[in-house]
């Protein structure tokens, strides 16, 4: 077998088991849900301009929810001997990463559509054509959420700690990308588009490369025995 | 485990603390005369500008703490020596007490002079965001198991830490900025613009720190050996019983 077509294989096993379940996608857009009513409470955002907080809500509903499948994810690989077992596959280590970071991409992806919509709905931003624009940023920095998610969340559910590590790695780590990822979705909300925000993507781009490739050199390193 | 604890805990710890402790303290002292006495006070700033003799060099040595920690994750990480683990074990802990000073140091300076504590700008946000990292560092190496998984662990954090450092100086200077531009170290010159008793007063002042650095580093070196070199002594009782 090739090695994409390995990772493929990984891939598919992880999103059967998730389909069955639906753990991590219904947790995650329910809770994004939850983050979006909260806020609304918090800044009625109808009587303010949707484009100065609307970037914020979002991003903070795409993060908290993030952090929730990333755990439950690594976590389902810790009960049953999960990850042992992936480990005896005939696969290097560092396959398993990008096997372990494609799978949280499609779920992401997914529950983010949903909250995406939801968003939308809610608060009606002046998005004019910029849906594309929006979708772009929206995939670059869900990748460099994952590119992180991955690594951090191996190794959180192997502490004393557990899933609580999670966040504190995270979230400190990830400050350039939610400042990146939030001027540009203001920009796009306010129909400006992305036309004097391209450092933003510049800089969400060069984050996702630096991150995929370390978390990719040092995936072997975090599932040592 | 048991194995490579013995290894390095057979090294005898360094006594080079021994000759640091007298230096340093000579050092300190004389970097607070010269801050306190020996440099003007500035026009427009008046007293408080002082603080600066410290805040700059403890923002140098954390920086240096920083860059050690990412050196010895790389190292442990390709070696896989345990000594290379005690180093960023040593490293992140000083540097951590010394970024804590320089965000001390900063808001004393900063309320009379820009009217306030506190500011989102850039070089304030990245320095709290990096010491943010490296606490939650300190909290992996807590948290984070057993001997060679926690060192591993802390490896990957040390080195994705580091290389996020100029990605968050990017992204909070193109977001804001507010602090003082670099007064020194100016382009095509160095030391012009500046009273030239201040600038040995901040050079004093930066040897004096990179000395309690040292001293600070090779005690906690030498704690950490000690308490590794316990902990295999007392795995090797329970393990003959």
């Amino acid at each position: 077998m090739s090695g994409l077509r390995r990772i493929a294989c990984i891939v598919g096993k992880d999103l059967r088991s998730e389909l069955r379940t639906k753990e991590a996608l219904t947790s995650t857009v329910f809770f994004a849900l939850l983050v979006l009513l909260v806020f609304n409470f918090a800044f009625d955002p109808g009587t303010r301009d949707v484009t100065v907080v609307g970037a914020g809500i979002l991003w903070i509903a795409f993060l908290f929810s993030s952090i929730l499948a990333m755990n439950r994810l690594m976590l389902n690989e810790r009960e049953d001997g999960g990850i042992e077992g992936l480990m005896l596959c005939p696969v290097p280590r560092t396959s398993l990463y990008l096997a372990k970071c494609a799978t949280l991409l499609l779920v992401l992806l997914a529950s983010e559509t949903v909250t995406l919509a939801l968003f939308v709905l809610f608060f009606d931003p002046p998005l004019g054509g910029g849906l594309v624009e929006l979708a772009l940023v929206v995939l670059l920095g869900t990748i460099g959420l994952v590119s992180l998610g991955t690594t951090f969340a191996a190794m959180a559910v192997r502490t004393r700690t557990r899933e609580a590590m999670l966040p504190l790695l995270l979230i400190p780590i990830a400050v350039p990308l939610l400042i990146a990822v939030v001027e540009a979705t203001s920009a796009v909300l306010s129909g400006e588009g992305l036309g004097q925000e391209q450092k933003w993507l510049q800089l969400l781009l060069a984050f996702d490369v630096l991150f995929l490739g370390i978390g990719y050199l040092t995936f072997p390193a975090i599932l040592e025995e | 485990m048991t194995a490579r604890a013995t290894e390095s805990a057979s090294q005898p710890p360094a006594d080079a603390w021994r000759v640091l402790v007298p230096v340093a303290a000579v050092a300190m002292l004389a970097a607070l005369w010269a801050s306190l006495f020996y440099a003007p006070t500035e026009r427009v700033m008046g007293d408080v500008q002082r603080i600066f003799y410290f805040h700059v060099p403890a923002a140098l040595t954390m920086y240096v703490a920083y860059g050690l920690v990412f050196l010895a994750s790389l190292m442990y990480l390709w070696k896989r020596q345990e000594r290379w683990d005690e180093l960023a074990t040593a490293a992140a802990e000083v540097g951590t007490v010394f970024a804590t000073i320089v965000l001390i140091t900063g808001p004393i300076w900063g309320k009379p002079v820009w009217g306030t504590w506190w500011v989102w700008d850039g070089r304030l946000t990245s320095t709290l965001v990096l010491w943010l990292i490296f606490v939650a560092y300190l909290m992996l190496r807590s948290y984070g198991g057993d001997g060679q998984q926690v060192a591993r662990y802390c490896a990957v954090l040390g080195i994705i830490g580091f290389v996020d450092l100029p990605i968050i100086h990017y992204s909070v200077t193109w977001w804001r900025t507010l602090h003082p531009g670099a007064v020194i170290m100016t382009e095509g010159s160095i030391g012009q613009g500046v009273e030239s008793s201040m600038l040995i007063t901040i050079v004093l002042g930066v040897v004096a720190t990179f000395l309690l650095f040292a001293l600070m580093l090779t005690l906690r070196l030498r704690l950490e050996r000690l308490q590794r070199r316990a902990i295999a002594a007392h795995e090797r009782v329970r393990e003959q019983r």
